[in-house]
C-alpha cells in the first residue's frame, strides 16, 4: 500500500479515520495501540502515548511527505519494503495524536509451529534468522541457505542506505522491527514514522547498545551504521551472540563482505564505519574501497550452551514429572529380541548337554 | 572511547517458575501441565524473549526438583508434565533455588552472557507445611548474597497472605476468588509471560501492576 493508495488527506482528524478493528498491538514502545483501519483497508492507525511536540510534529510531517518528492527507485523501495507513514492524525485541536501506516503485506506472515499441535499465523521477524536452522525447523520455518540469507541482508541495507541518504536516522533497529518473506526472501522494515532528521532518540533495546554511541548521547547515522551492520551480522551467520556472530563473520567465506561488516562493527572511532551504501555496493558484487584503519580486536568468543538436564539433585521420590506421550521406537527392536531368544535356547541346550553328559 | 562496558555480552535475566505441585493441587494438573504448554509455545515464539528470559522450572511439594534446568526455552523440545503429590514443603524449595542460582549463574556468565539479578516467579496454592522455612527463605533473599534474586509471589487457593507478602520481594499477589483456581494458575503463568515480554524489551524486571483475577497484598502485611 502506498500514500497514493490511501484516500484521505496528509492530516486527518481520528474521526474521519472511521471505524477501527481491534488493537494488533498495545503498549508497544511509542504507541498504545495499533489498530487497522476497516474502511481503508491495508492502513493501520498507530496512536502515541502521548501527542507529539511541535518539533516532532514536523518531523512526521516531513517524513510523511518526503515519499511525493522521491525518484523512482525509492518510491519502489519505500510502497514495498518499508511501512511507511502515510497520514498524521489528529484529534479535535490536539495534532499528532498518532499517525496512519500501511499494513505489512501478508507474505511477511507465516505458520508458526509453537507446540507440535498448535501452530499460529505470524509476522516474522527477522530476528527467527538470527537463530540455528535446527531451530527454524523445529518451527516450521524453512530453513535459508546462503543465498536467502544474503537477500534479506541486501534488502535491509538497501532500506538503511536509501534513509541515511536522506539524513534520517532510524535508531530502533533491532530484531522485532524488520520482517521477512518466506516465499521470496524478501524484508520489510516497519515503524519507518519513529526515524528523525539527523539526530534522533537512542533507543534502546537488550543487545543491540552501540559501544561507541553514550547511553545520554542522540542517535545519529553512525550509530545507525553501527546497528545495521550488527543486525545484517547476526541474519547472515545465523549467530545473535555479538562476540560469536563477530567470529563467524571473521570465517565468513565471503572475505569482502565479512571486511565490510567488520569494519563498521569493530571500528576504533564512530566516523571511521563505513556507510551501509558501502555494504550494499558489496552486496552487489562491486569493489570495498577500504580505508585503512586498525580495527578493534574481536571480543573472547563465548563458549556455547550445553543441552539442559532434565533434572538435578535431590530426586524426587516417586517419578514427578514424565515426558509427555511421543512417538519413539520400541524398547527392544525385533531383530534385537530374535538375537537374545537365540542366545538363551543355545544357552539351555548346553546347560542341558552338560547335565546329561557329567 | 568505550562507553557500554558490556556490550559484547548478550544480557539475559534468569527467571526461575517454582511452582507448588502438591496434593492440592492435584485437581489442576491438567490445567497447570496445559498452562506450562502454553508458556513453552509462547516462548518459543518469540525468540527475542526466549533468549533473553533464559528459564529454569522448580516444581515442589514434599520436595523439591527441577524439572527443567536454566536454558532457553527453545532448546526445550517439548515440556515435561508435572503430577501433583505430596506436602508443601517451601523451605527446601528455597534451598534447592539458592542451589540452582549458585551453579547457572557463573555458567551463563561462562557463555558470555551477561546476568541480570534472578527473578523468581513464585505460584502456590497453600499455606507452607515445614516449620522453619523462613529460615532458607532469608537465606535466599539475604541481601549479603550478592546473587540474591527478585521474588514475586502468586497466591491461590488457601495461600496465605502474609506468608505471600514475606516471600514477594518484587510484588505479591492473591487471587481474588472471582475466578477458578484452573483460570488463577493460567493467570499467574501468562502474568509471568507478559513480565518477560516487557523485560525483554526494557532490558530490566518488569513486573505487571495488575494481574487479572488477582489483587496485589499490600505492604502493611510485609514483617
Amino acid at each position: 500500500m502506498t500514500a497514493e493508495a490511501f484516500s484521505l488527506p496528509r492530516v486527518v482528524d481520528v474521526r474521519d479515520l472511521g471505524d477501527l478493528d481491534d488493537p494488533i498491538a498495545e503498549n508497544n514502545g511509542q504507541s498504545v495501540a495499533v489498530r487497522p483501519l476497516r474502511e481503508h483497508g491495508g492502513f493501520l492507525v498507530k496512536m502515541y502515548v502521548a501527542p507529539l511536540a511541535d518539533q516532532d510534529c514536523r518531523r512526521l510531517d516531513k517524513l510523511i511527505a518526503l515519499p511525493a518528492a522521491a525518484g523512482h527507485d525509492d518510491r519502489r523501495l519505500i510502497r514495498e519494503h518499508t511501512a511507511w507513514p502515510v497520514a498524521r492524525v489528529d484529534s479535535g485541536g490536539t495534532a499528532a495524536v498518532g499517525c496512519v501506516l500501511p499494513v505489512a503485506p501478508d507474505k511477511f506472515r507465516a505458520e508458526l509451529r509453537l507446540t507440535p499441535t498448535r501452530t499460529d499465523r505470524r509476522y516474522l521477524d527477522v530476528d527467527w534468522l538470527a537463530r540455528p536452522a535446527e531451530v527454524l525447523a523445529r518451527r516450521g520455518l524453512t530453513v535459508p541457505g546462503a543465498a536467502e540469507r544474503l537477500r534479506v541482508c541486501r534488502q535491509i541495507i538497501e532500506v538503511a542506505a536509501m534513509l541515511a541518504r536522506y539524513n534520517l536516522v532510524y535508531s530502533d533497529w533491532s530484531y522485532s522491527n524488520a520482517f521477512f518473506s518466506l516465499s521470496d526472501w524478501s524484508a520489510y522494515v516497519i515503524d519507518i514514522d519513529g526515524c528523525a532528521e539527523r539526530f534522533g532518540p537512542n533507543v534502546f533495546q537488550p543487545n543491540w547498545d552501540d559501544p561507541l554511541t553514550g547511553a545520554s548521547a542522540a542517535a545519529d547515522t553512525y550509530t545507525d551504521r553501527y546497528r545495521t551492520a550488527l543486525l545484517v551480522g547476526r541474519i547472515l551467520t545465523g549467530e545473535n551472540h555479538p562476540a560469536r556472530m563477530m567470529h563467524a563473520l571473521d570465517r565468513h567465506p565471503d572475505r569482502t563482505l565479512a571486511t565490510v561488516l567488520l569494519d563498521v562493527l569493530r571500528s576504533p572511532k564512530r566516523q571511521l564505519r563505513p556507510p551501509p551504501s558501502a555494504v550494499l555496493a558489496v552486496l552487489d558484487g562491486l569493489p570495498y574501497l577500504r580505508v585503512p584503519f586498525e580495527r578493534l580486536p574481536l571480543p573472547a568468543e563465548p563458549a556455547r550452551q550445553a543441552a539442559p538436564a532434565s533434572t538435578i539433585q535431590p530426586p524426587p521420590p516417586p517419578p514427578p514429572s514424565r515426558p509427555r506421550p511421543a512417538p519413539r521406537r520400541p524398547a527392544v527392536r525385533p531383530a534385537v529380541a530374535v538375537f537374545w531368544v537365540a542366545v538363551l535356547a543355545f544357552v539351555l541346550i548346553i546347560i542341558a548337554f552338560a547335565s546329561q553328559h557329567p | 572511547m568505550t562507553y557500554a562496558h558490556d556490550s559484547f555480552q548478550q544480557k539475559c535475566l534468569p527467571t526461575y517458575l517454582v511452582i507448588d505441585v502438591s496434593s492440592s493441587m492435584q485437581p489442576y494438573q491438567a490445567i497447570l501441565n496445559r498452562t506450562l504448554e502454553k508458556l513453552h509455545a509462547e516462548l518459543v515464539g518469540s525468540p527475542r524473549v526466549s533468549e533473553f528470559a533464559q528459564i529454569s522450572i522448580i516444581a515442589f511439594s514434599t520436595t523439591p526438583w527441577v524439572v527443567i534446568d536454566m536454558t532457553d526455552l527453545e532448546s526445550v523440545p517439548v515440556m515435561p508434565e508435572v503430577t501433583c503429590q505430596g506436602r508443601t514443603s517451601y523451605g527446601e524449595a528455597f534451598v534447592l533455588t539458592r542451589q540452582c542460582i549458585d551453579r547457572d549463574l557463573p555458567a551463563l556468565r561462562a557463555q558470555g552472557l551477561a546476568t541480570f539479578r534472578p527473578a523468581v516467579f513464585f505460584i502456590t496454592d497453600g499455606a507452607p507445611t515445614d516449620p522453619g522455612w523462613e529460615a532458607a527463605f532469608d537465606r535466599l533473599v539475604d541481601p549479603a548474597w550478592p546473587r540474591h534474586p527478585h521474588v514475586i509471589a502468586y497466591g491461590c487457593g488457601e495461600a496465605v497472605e502474609p506468608v505471600l507478602a514475606r516471600i514477594g520481594t518484587r510484588a505479591a499477589f492473591t487471587a481474588d476468588g472471582g475466578i477458578g483456581q484452573d483460570e488463577a494458575l493460567a493467570s499467574a503463568i501468562s502474568s509471568l509471560v507478559n513480565s518477560l515480554v516487557a523485560s525483554a524489551r526494557a532490558e530490566e524486571l518488569r513486573i505487571p501492576e495488575q494481574v487479572p483475577g488477582y489483587r496485589t497484598v499490600k505492604q502493611e502485611y510485609v514483617d
